[in-house]
């Protein structure tokens, strides 16, 4: 299905730093997922649950990830620190709009000829912008079910050409990724007071940007909270907390270089991941870190060691 | 005689006990009553107990209560989530409808279930509130 060709590499490409694939192409898709999702449910994917009408919710979030693995002499080591914040508006009880500005720093650690160097990367990243709307929801007093499909398109808001010391730094270290990019997918959502399951499905098409393509992705995940305390429930609106305990299963089509595939990108991944959530009328505190259970990255592709994200969303309802 | 004696002092002590016992009893239930008496006559005022479907974690409470709280001559909007209940006090001049309270659930993303109307209760709170 993926080509095997070897890539003939832009002059920027150093020999020692074409392998940061999945990990930096991963994360694209991740700040797009992840901060995508507003409402109370998920951490690390999007939700079906309803945004009010003329409400909106505002998250900010931060994102660790560090990928390492590299067979290559090269040895790389990659850190990436995003501040994703992610606006989400109620057009209608079924109708919302999200909106993505992620800040990112990319940092890769390589053994070079002449010893261990440090090639950073930091700034605005891709804004996402897209749309969800519920088809199906069924309310009843102790349960609710939503089926919402989503789409939308990621802006190539982001550098993608700041440079190092040995020139461009490769396309999946900069900030942005440089094209314009089309996302979509189903969310479902099964909520009652004791617990919640969620699940979604999403595809990104990736699109070249000055003869690069980033490999499209397709992902699965899945969501089940369980709220710990209160043990019961009393009157009034208590804080919940939640243990949570998600999926994410992530593959990645290999990246193109002027029309050829590269060898050394995409894969597939499947994480685990375990968190916590405590959830207030007005504001919703959470923590989760992913750990990657399968990884199994294209030829010398770097492998991530974990994820951990902290974040927090806040309820505002707006005078109109 | 001196048996008859003893058993008479031994009666008057349980009546004299009955007697304290029944006193204090029956203070508690006039008190009781008198409470429950204040407590019914009405403000006024209008309150509907409504229940909203699909209701199940406390961020959704949030959009519900600014929803309901929305419509015109709302003095004080309460959730009650474990009952999946909000209870929504309108000022003694306002002319509330089902129809208004049923919108503004769906607005907040969720289904009105029964809406129960009844007077809100003297002593009860009354205006503002949380919302």
């Amino acid at each position: 299905m993926y080509g095997q060709q070897e890539v003939e590499r832009p002059p920027h490409w150093s020999d020692d730093m074409r392998h940061a694939g999945l990990a930096g192409i991963a994360i694209t898709f991740a700040l797009v997922a992840e901060a995508g999702r507003v409402d109370a449910g998920p951490i690390t994917f999007l939700t079906a649950l309803p945004v009010a009408k003329s409400q909106a919710v505002v998250r900010g979030q931060y994102l660790f990830i560090r990928a390492s693995g590299d067979p290559t002499p090269a040895n790389q080591d990659l850190t990436v620190n995003a501040f994703p914040v992610a606006v989400a508006f109620g057009v209608t009880s079924k109708l919302a709009l999200f909106g993505v500005v992620p800040v990112v720093s990319k940092s890769v650690d390589v053994t070079m000829p002449g010893g261990r160097r440090t090639l950073d990367a930091t700034g605005l990243g891709d804004v996402v912008f897209f749309a969800r709307y519920t088809v199906k929801a069924v309310d009843l007093t102790e349960s609710t079910f939503r089926i919402a499909p989503f789409g939308g398109v990621k802006l190539p808001t982001g550098s993608d050409d700041t440079s190092g010391p040995l020139g461009v730094l490769p396309r999946p270290l900069q900030p942005g990724s440089g094209s314009w990019d089309g996302l979509g997918g189903l969310a479902v959502a099964w909520q009652t007071k004791q617990w919640e399951f969620d699940a979604d499905a999403a595809y990104k098409k990736n699109t070249d940007a000055d003869g690069f393509r980033f490999g499209d992705e397709a992902s699965v995940d899945t969501s089940f909270q369980y709220r710990v305390w209160p043990r019961l429930l009393g009157a009034g609106v208590p804080a919940f907390l939640y243990a949570v305990a998600e999926t994410n299963l992530v593959s990645q089509r290999r990246s193109e270089i002027a029309d050829v595939r590269d060898p050394n990108s995409g894969g597939t991944r499947w994480d685990v991941d375990l968190g916590l959530q405590i959830v207030r009328e007005s504001y919703i505190l959470e923590g989760i870190v992913q750990i990657p259970t399968i990884d199994r990255p294209n030829g010398a592709s770097l492998r991530n060691d974990f994820r951990a994200t902290a974040g927090v969303r806040w309820n505002i309802g707006l005078p109109f | 005689m001196r048996m008859r004696t003893k058993f008479r002092r031994t009666d008057h002590l349980i009546v004299m006990r009955v007697t304290r016992i029944l006193t204090i009893a029956a203070l508690v239930l006039v008190a009781g009553g008198l409470r429950t008496q204040a407590q019914t006559q009405s403000t006024g005022a209008r309150e509907a107990v409504v229940t909203v479907k699909g209701m199940q974690c406390p961020f959704c409470a949030y959009g519900i209560k600014k929803h309901l709280a929305k419509i015109p001559g709302v003095r004080k909007v309460e959730v009650d989530l474990g009952k999946n209940q909000a209870i929504v006090e309108f000022a003694p001049d306002a002319k509330p409808t089902d129809e208004q309270i049923q919108r503004a659930v769906h607005d907040a993303g969720f289904t009105a279930g029964k809406i129960e109307w009844r007077s809100t209760p003297k002593g009860s709170g009354g205006t503002g509130g949380r919302q």
